[in-house]
């Protein structure tokens, strides 16, 4: 994956060579009204008569900066079942982040970022601890016929993300390479959105980038049509963000994905709609014979077609969005996940949220969570297992400059579970950043989805450079 | 012949030339007040702007934050665009506003992300600064207050026009008290009183610079007497009329960054 990004960068990159032979334009060409102006004309005059150099140039244009962070998780998983040891697992990871860009011409721009992340403490993490206990049998037979496939560990990562070059030309942009792609106005879910995995308990910390071609034609006041040509499923990715990734066992799924959105602007509203045609990708766990459960994981890879709507806009100053995605898979599976979200900034900053989500797909009642959807649930898959999902959200400005309360709750209407989000962020001075949450799920932890998440602390420190 | 008195028809009429004096006068005062307050609109407003500052907060407890901005803006402030160029976890993002402030996007570089947000947002305080949305769109004032003439006063020894300002439409405040530069028509200073009409806020306008007939103020600070913190802008750069292309006020330009 590494060497794909490094080879589109490295294509981008030479692309860009034609740039060298054409005088590099100013960042800032224009005339102050200020005193400055008269200063400023003296020494980039001075600066014009100096010759050329290309190590100067290349500083000049190229922008860097990134942060390093560390976060320690102290979690309690729903499920201990190794002997001997505590419930409570510590992990600590360290994350460098280097984020290069250069703009050699107007309208051409160049992006990379280098990351680095190393885990430390408990790194391995075992299926068994994730599931209700009602799948021990399906569990133990599976780990006894593959032991690989149901434990696996957190490993470092060294990748570049991001790397992608966007060239801007009056109505046309077109962006190429790994590069973050967003559908939805969803805060919690993103029915739209069959590309990112996004996690409800930190919806926008930053995802991976995807690997793309993205052209977009703004044709109109507020009116644009982009068109997507994925170069990955995104199925693997998946399961690389939900650490399942072994190296390939499924073997790599590199069909392309298509996606079209139309959007634009009318009055205080902003609308889309988006159509994609993907490859799904779901284990299904087969068995040798009747009376064995099902444990051999099998992948079966489906077309699948998505058309989608979203919004967003206000009424009195009362923000109003939604989302509605309709899917075929195959030839027989059909269904619809609606979003509606509502929210409001109170004065002194106060700001509420509240959302719904229906998923047609989904099931009444945990006792219908089979072992396949909570395969596919962990693999994300498939986004939920149930019908009816309820978030809410409130953020309080404690100081306005430094300190920040949240708290988050998550409700499974269908089987009943919930999971409480509170955080804290405080920043020191402009660099600083430090940010402790806690998660705690509450319902039956031998049948319910939210208790798979566990019970669990985290600080996470960053510090921004340059 | 019966006398009749005419001392209570004198009273009624000197009490009839009193109110209608006192009518008259009320109005010619609150017509002054207008005048004043359109020329102070005129005296700070430009068909566009291109501009460079710093907002530096300071918390009571003295740290301070500093955030470096490059904003557009046209018609006053009917249309804005603000690039954050500093500090790195800001850099990148850009807020678009139209309509004076009613139609919102904030743009977020680090993930693509382009989001309509509701204009209640405007009550947030500006990246955590004593300023609100409210606050900084500080022009055609005579459309959004209903001014009421209080007197003359000095501002660091300068004589101005003092004008209690009633809000026309919504605002987080129950009124605003203005001085307005006699002689030039500049603002130097505002008080901002919250709706349970407490002194809240007080902006003072430094450092007046007139750039093609506009006057500037290129230093402001906000003090928050509720918090005890202080906001400052210190404008570096600063371009009145330059020829902008009223497309930069697009999401697609808001999306470049």
């Amino acid at each position: 994956m590494m060497t794909k990004h490094v080879k589109t960068f490295l294509a981008a990159l030479l692309l860009s060579s034609f740039s060298l032979a054409f005088p590099p334009v100013c960042a800032a060409g224009e005339d102050w009204d200020d005193e400055g102006e008269e200063e400023e004309a003296a020494g980039q005059k001075e600066g014009a008569e100096k010759d050329f150099n290309v190590s100067q140039w290349l500083a000049s244009i190229i922008e860097w900066g990134g942060y390093y962070e560390n976060q320690l998780m102290f979690a309690k998983l729903p499920h201990n079942t190794q002997e001997g040891e505590s419930d409570w697992k510590v992990t600590d990871y360290n994350k460098l982040r280097l984020d290069l860009a250069a703009r050699p011409v107007r309208g051409f721009r160049l992006d990379v970022d280098v990351v680095f992340k190393t885990y430390h403490g408990y790194k391995s993490i075992t299926l068994p601890d994730l599931l209700p206990s009602k799948f021990d049998l399906e569990l133990s037979l599976w780990e006894a016929a593959d032991p690989a496939s149901v434990k696996w560990n957190l490993e470092n990562e060294f990748y570049l993300d991001n790397a992608c070059m966007t060239l801007t030309v009056k109505m046309l942009r077109l962006k190429v390479g790994k590069q973050q792609v967003r559908f939805g106005s969803g805060y919690f879910w993103n029915p739209t959105d069959l590309f990112n995995v996004k996690d409800l308990l930190d919806p926008t910390y930053e995802k991976k980038g995807i690997t793309a071609v993205k052209a977009q034609l703004f044709f109109a006041q507020e009116a644009q049509l982009d068109f997507y040509y994925f170069l990955e499923n995104g199925f693997e990715e998946n399961l690389e963000k939900a650490g399942f990734y072994d190296g390939g066992k499924f073997g790599l799924i590199d069909e392309p994905s298509l996606a079209v959105r139309l959007r634009k602007s009318f009055f205080r509203w902003d609308v889309a709609s988006t159509f994609i045609m993907k490859k799904d990708a779901r284990i299904v766990m087969t068995t040798y014979a009747p009376e064995i459960p099902p444990v051999i994981p099998e992948l079966i890879i489906a077309d699948r077609l998505m058309g989608g709507f979203e919004f967003s806009g206000e009424i009195k100053g009362v923000g109003l969005r939604g989302e509605v995605a309709v899917n075929r898979i195959g030839d027989q599976e059909r269904f619809i996940e609606v979003l509606g979200s509502i929210d409001y900034t109170f004065r002194h900053g106060i700001y509420v949220l509240a959302e719904y989500l229906y998923n047609s797909r989904g099931v009444s009642g945990s006792g219908n969570y089979t072992f396949d959807s909570w395969i596919n649930f962990l693999t994300q898959s498939i986004r939920y297992q149930g019908r009816h999902y309820v978030a809410a959200l409130i953020m309080v400005p404690v100081t306005r400059a430094h300190l920040e309360l949240q708290l988050s709750g998550i409700v499974n209407a269908s089987d009943g579970s919930f999971v409480l989000n509170p955080w804290l962020n405080y920043r020191w001075g402009d660099y600083v950043t430090l940010s402790i949450y806690g998660v705690f799920s509450w319902g039956d932890d031998d049948t319910d989805e939210f208790p798979a998440t566990g019970h669990g602390v985290f600080a996470r420190l960053r510090f921004a450079y340059n | 012949m019966k006398k009749t008195s005419i001392a209570p028809i004198v009273a009624a009429m000197l009490a009839a030339a009193l109110l209608l004096s006192g009518g008259a006068g009320a109005g010619e005062t609150d017509k002054q007040a207008k005048k004043i307050l359109q020329k102070a609109d005129k005296a700070g407003w430009s068909k566009a702007s291109h501009m460079l500052f710093e907002q530096t907060i300071t918390t009571t407890s003295g740290s301070t934050r500093t955030f470096k901005v490059e904003s557009w803006a046209m018609n006053g402030d009917e249309k804005q665009l603000m690039r954050y160029l500093a500090p790195p976890p800001s850099k990148g993002i850009g807020v678009l506003t139209l309509e004076g402030g009613d139609n919102i996007w904030v743009y977020f570089p680090d993930s693509d992300d382009l989001r309509k947000i509701a204009s209640s947002a405007r009550n947030q305080s500006v990246e955590g600064s004593d300023f609100t949305y409210e606050d900084m769109a500080t022009t055609a004032m005579s459309k959004k207050y209903e001014p009421v003439l209080d007197g003359e006063e000095e501002v660091d020894g300068i004589p101005c026009h003092k004008l209690e300002l009633k809000p026309l439409k919504k605002s987080m405040y129950s009124k605003l008290v203005i001085w307005v530069d006699k002689s030039n028509y500049a603002a130097r200073k505002i008080e901002y009183y919250d709706k349970k009409r407490n002194h809240e806020k007080t902006l003072r306008l430094k450092d007046l610079k007139q750039v093609k007939g506009v006057w500037v103020a290129r230093e402001l600070v906000m003090e928050n007497h509720k918090r005890g913190s202080k906001t400052t802008i210190k404008v570096q750069k600063i371009k009145i009329n330059p020829d902008i292309d009223a497309g930069i006020f697009t999401t697609k330009n808001l999306t470049i960054i």
